[in-house]
């Protein structure tokens, strides 16, 4: 019987935890002021973000839409609009949100929403 | 009499009648060339056979007399018109053979004639020409009894009187004006069966034909008129007379005042004086009073003897243009591998034809059913139909066939004059325009004045093949959202709108909740949607089609709004979890795909997330 998939959110980020990250992902080294920022709010600069040493938490990523998090413990995902979310240690996905879009509706086309 | 010129006189004799084949310049004379070989290889030869045989002597001068008269009908000299159409003709090759052959049958037979003959040359001579007209005198009346043409090919075959090569100022490609361009010109339209069109003539004709729709030369009128007779003739009927006008404007109000015309001739009028009376009368109240006048003065010169009513109650005129045969079908019945590329030739024009005669009918406007008239083709008969006509003039030279007299008149109208119209009592004819542009895909077009002017003042407004209003041509700040709202055309009212200002335009339907859910193009709609706020124009258009609470508690509603012939908008309106500083919570809008029908599925599709899974552990 299928499990229900763990999930944390946080506004328009989403985790989901999964069991293996692909072999092919790419750790993604840039940090923004020591943090790592998962999503970043269109308008208002504010952004997704954890605070934690590079020997802790690893961004990877496989492509444009599958990026992972591998945290060797645990750590919190800050937001300045949003209430602290505490994620355990695990790998996760990290999906963003999607919104349909108008122009193409004829196709399964999508855009990422911002706060 | 010996068994020789026997055969001789059988032979020439059959070289006589047939060797002469009407309508067929091109057998008539190599027939003519065998018949005339083989006379003199006879004449040659009889003489050991008969020699002082007084028969002999005779035979031998009717045989010279029926070989003079035989090259003579084979090479007739060439009249003014053969010479301008093939220059061959009057060259001293053409005339040297027949002359020097006939001298040297002359001079064969008097040196191998009785000696008899021999002392007395000027005397043979004289005989044989004697003879050679009795004979000449004899076949003529053959062939009167047989009804045969003797001299003239029929009209319309070779050559024909249209005018040759390139008309001025509609012929304006690469290497134009030079001999190889006119040459070119003259192999498409007035070339010997004999000689092929070269495969790039297709191109040439489509060009052509298009060039000859936005010629603004100045009609030839006796060449026109010619053809108009020929075509009639052609159909079995008398030519009526030809009546000018200067538009197509003109020309529907001339079809009204002929209609008029026919209709008292044929009825309480009975001289023609009182017709006219009453035609002037018989104004139709949309039409000014200068115009029909003056249409009036202008045709009743023109019509001095049209009251015969058979003229009048001919109506099988119809027959001569609006009954053509499917040449589509013959060319593709055949083998002929062009085939496919003749049909697209032929759709080209008339892609450019039926722009053309949109253009003049949106123009024309409400006066396009003035009076009831038949105005189905705007531009005049050649025009509606020339693309068949392109189809058998090219099928047809490249077969080597001669073209239908009355195809070649309509060819000869097009390239002499503008539209024209059968009617009853006269022929109609215009005028060309005196202004005519067109883009480079050859549609009609003028972004800074009349595409089509004529010389009566009629002018035609066209963007890129589609008419335009005149009013909002020449005034464009006229134009307004109305206007542009109860265009039904799609390329006009993009038009209208690029004219208004199309930023202009979609501020002003963006403004509006009524203009945006009644405006027609879909793409312009959303764009004014976006600008209006997708989710304003939910609430005020939509309606709430589900709604729960999130896991933190808080209200989650599905708003679906419909479009007309686009998807309908469904956003689903979440609550932000964390309060703001003055303790109220920001609401968010996500456009979700049209199928949704439940927050839960909604908001589960924007992670990604089947529907059942989405339940977080925690979210802030």
């Amino acid at each position: 019987m299928p499990v229900e998939p763990v999930l944390y959110r946080q506004g328009d980020v989403l985790l989901r935890a999964v069991d293996a990250i692909p072999a092919m992902a790419k750790t993604v080294v840039q940090r923004d002021g020591g943090r790592i920022v998962l999503a970043y709010g269109e308008v208002t600069g504010h952004a997704h973000a954890i605070t934690a040493p590079e020997s802790e938490a690893t961004l990877l990523s496989a492509g444009e839409n599958a990026r992972f998090l591998r945290l060797v413990a645990d750590v919190d995902l800050l937001h300045e609009e949003h209430a602290p979310v505490h994620i355990p240690a695990g790998m996760y996905q990290v999906i963003r949100q999607r919104e349909w879009s108008d122009a193409d509706g004829d196709e399964e086309s999508w855009r990422y929403a911002g706060d | 009499m010996g068994l020789l010129p026997t055969v001789a006189a059988a032979v020439e004799g059959f070289g006589l009648f047939t060797g002469w084949v009407p309508h067929r310049p091109d057998l008539r004379r190599r027939r003519g060339d065998t018949s005339a070989l083989v006379f003199m290889l006879v004449a040659i030869l009889a003489p050991n056979a008969f020699v002082n045989d007084a028969i002999g002597t005779s035979v031998f001068a009717i045989l010279g007399g029926a070989s003079i008269w035989t090259l003579l009908m084979v090479f007739p000299p060439a009249t003014a018109a053969d010479r301008r159409a093939t220059p061959a003709i009057g060259s001293s090759r053409f005339r040297r053979g027949p002359l020097s052959v006939g001298l040297i049958t002359i001079a064969v037979m008097i040196a191998g004639s009785p000696s008899s003959m021999a002392t007395k040359p000027i005397f043979a001579i004289v005989v044989a020409v004697v003879v050679g007209a009795c004979f000449a005198t004899v076949a003529a009346a053959f062939q009167i009894l047989l009804s045969a043409p003797i001299t003239a090919p029929p009209p319309g075959i070779w050559p024909h009187s249209a005018p040759v090569g390139p008309l001025p100022g509609s012929w304006p490609r690469p290497g134009a004006g030079t001999p190889a361009a006119a040459q070119r010109g003259r192999a498409v339209w007035s070339a010997a069966p004999s000689q092929a069109a070269p495969d790039n003539s297709l191109a040439l004709v489509v060009e052509r034909y298009t060039s000859l729709l936005y010629s603004t030369e100045r009609a030839n009128r006796p060449i026109a008129e010619a053809a108009i007779g020929s075509l009639y003739r052609d159909a079995g009927l008398d030519p009526p007379p030809c009546v000018w006008v200067r538009s197509p404007r003109e020309a529907m109000l001339a079809q009204g005042v002929l209609r008029a015309l026919a209709g008292f001739l044929g009825g309480p009028a009975k001289n023609q004086a009182r017709a006219w009376q009453a035609v002037r009368r018989a104004r139709p109240h949309d039409v000014g009073s200068e115009d029909w006048e003056g249409l009036i003065d202008t045709l009743q010169p023109s019509l001095v003897d049209v009251a015969q009513p058979a003229r009048i109650f001919a109506g099988d005129y119809t027959t001569l243009a609006w009954d053509p045969p499917d040449y589509t079908g013959i060319i593709l019945g055949g083998t002929n591998p062009g085939a496919a590329r003749l049909i697209q030739g032929s759709l080209a024009i008339r892609t450019v034809v039926n722009r053309q005669q949109a253009a003049i009918t949106y123009a024309l406007g409400d006066e396009a059913v003035f009076a009831g008239v038949h105005f189905d083709h705007p531009t005049g008969l050649p025009q509606s139909i020339n693309a068949l006509i392109v189809a058998e003039q090219v099928h047809a030279q490249r077969k080597g066939w001669v073209p239908l007299t009355r195809t070649t008149a309509m060819v000869t109208l097009l390239e002499t004059c503008g539209g024209w119209w059968p009617t009853p009592l006269a022929v109609v004819l215009t005028e060309r325009p005196i202004v005519a542009k067109r883009d480079e895909r050859g549609l009609l077009h003028s972004a800074d004045g009349p595409a089509l002017a004529y010389a009566d003042g009629w002018r035609v407004f066209a963007n890129h093949g589609t008419p335009v209003p005149r009013e909002a041509f020449e005034h464009p700040d006229t134009i307004d959202v109305s206007m542009i709202r109860s265009e039904r055309d799609d390329d006009r009212r993009r038009w209208l709108i690029a004219s208004f200002g199309s930023s202009r335009y979609l501020e002003a339907v963006a403004d509006s909740l009524e203009l945006i859910k009644t405006e027609p193009n879909v793409g312009l709609r959303r764009q004014a949607i976006n600008r209006f706020g997708v989710a304003r124009f939910v609430q005020e258009a939509g309606t709430v089609i589900d709604s729960d609470l999130d896991g933190l508690g808080q209200v989650r509603r599905l708003w679906r709004a419909p479009r007309d012939r686009d998807e309908p908008i469904v956003l689903v309106e979440v609550v932000n979890s964390t309060p703001e500083a003055d303790g109220s919570r920001h609401h968010y809008w996500l456009r979700v795909p049209p199928d949704r029908t439940g927050c839960q599925n909604a908001v589960a599709w924007t992670f990604g997330i089947n529907s059942d899974d989405y339940h977080p552990q925690f979210e802030s």
